[in-house]
């Protein structure tokens, strides 16, 4: 395989969602090739970055507020259509 | 727990109201974070994490059809984010705490302590990342976050934005060059 026919396939092959023969020889490309190799290790780089990705959450307060708030705006909403019968 | 899922669903068509709040537990720490990760801000997170769940709620009949309940109920979330999203743009320098490292604190103050340096860099970090999503156009920001950040399949993403899968490696592919320029220093 040449660069020019690897370079779209690094996505997949660095998300491991490639049929085993294509992913073979991104694999063997990829070996003998810095420029093609540097560009997956990026990538790599990159999805490890992105999966650490984390926000601060609320305390279980806040869940537990929520799922109560919910749960009156349906109780309102099923006394409403209820009504309408 | 994946194996209660479909059980609940069943007894939440039915109109077990039970069920309905115990797949509120399930899947509300899951929305939220997706929500706050495109939205930036626990506000807009948390009003769509309740418009969410209360949509599900009017669309209960409809779930005899739906295959995956979990995939229905993001792409309830993601179309509601989106046009919160546009809603907002407006007043996005206001609303979104995305510009201040101390805001991601700010949800209890009671637990702010001195921060090691460590704990510090990481913050900075994850601002980082914040701000460069923030960059992306809100299909390929989502699509970033539902696949690369909270790890779901292209098949699952694809079901969730209701686009083939090809439009997902497309979208998946520009979002990632993108990332890689503004992230540099970072990989």
């Amino acid at each position: 395989m040449t660069c020019g026919e690897v370079q779209p396939l690094i996505d997949d092959y660095a998300d491991n969602s490639l049929d085993e023969h294509k992913k073979k020889q991104v694999k063997e490309h990829i070996k003998s090739c810095p420029d093609c190799q540097g560009d997956f290790d990026i990538t790599v780089s990159l999805k490890t970055l992105l999966r650490a990705f984390t926000i601060e959450e609320p305390e279980c307060e806040y869940f537990e507020k929520a799922t109560a708030l919910i749960i009156a705006k349906i109780s309102g909403d099923t006394s409403k259509s209820e009504e309408v019968r | 727990m994946s194996d209660q899922i479909p059980e609940l669903v069943k007894g939440f068509v039915s109109g077990d109201e039970a069920d309905f709040a115990e797949l509120i537990r399930i899947f509300r720490r899951k929305i939220y974070s997706v929500a706050y990760k495109f939205l930036g801000n626990h506000l807009d997170a948390d009003e769509v994490v309740q418009e969410t769940f209360v949509r599900i709620h009017r669309k209960r009949k409809e779930l005899g059809d739906v295959k995956y309940f979990s995939t229905f109920l993001i792409r309830i979330a993601s179309n509601y984010s989106i046009d919160l999203l546009r809603k907002r743009k407006g007043h996005s320098g206001l609303d979104n705490d995305t510009n201040s490292l101390s805001t991601i604190d700010q949800l209890d103050l009671s637990r702010r302590v001195p921060t090691p340096s460590e704990e510090y860099e990481n913050k900075r970090l994850m601002t980082e990342i914040k701000l460069a999503l923030e960059q992306l156009p809100p299909r390929q920001k989502l699509t970033a976050i539902l696949h690369d950040v909270e790890g779901f399949t292209k098949s699952e993403v694809a079901d969730i934005l209701e686009c083939p899968k090809a439009t997902v490696r497309s979208n998946l592919h520009i979002a990632r060059s993108k990332l890689k320029r503004i992230l540099k220093d970072r990989l």
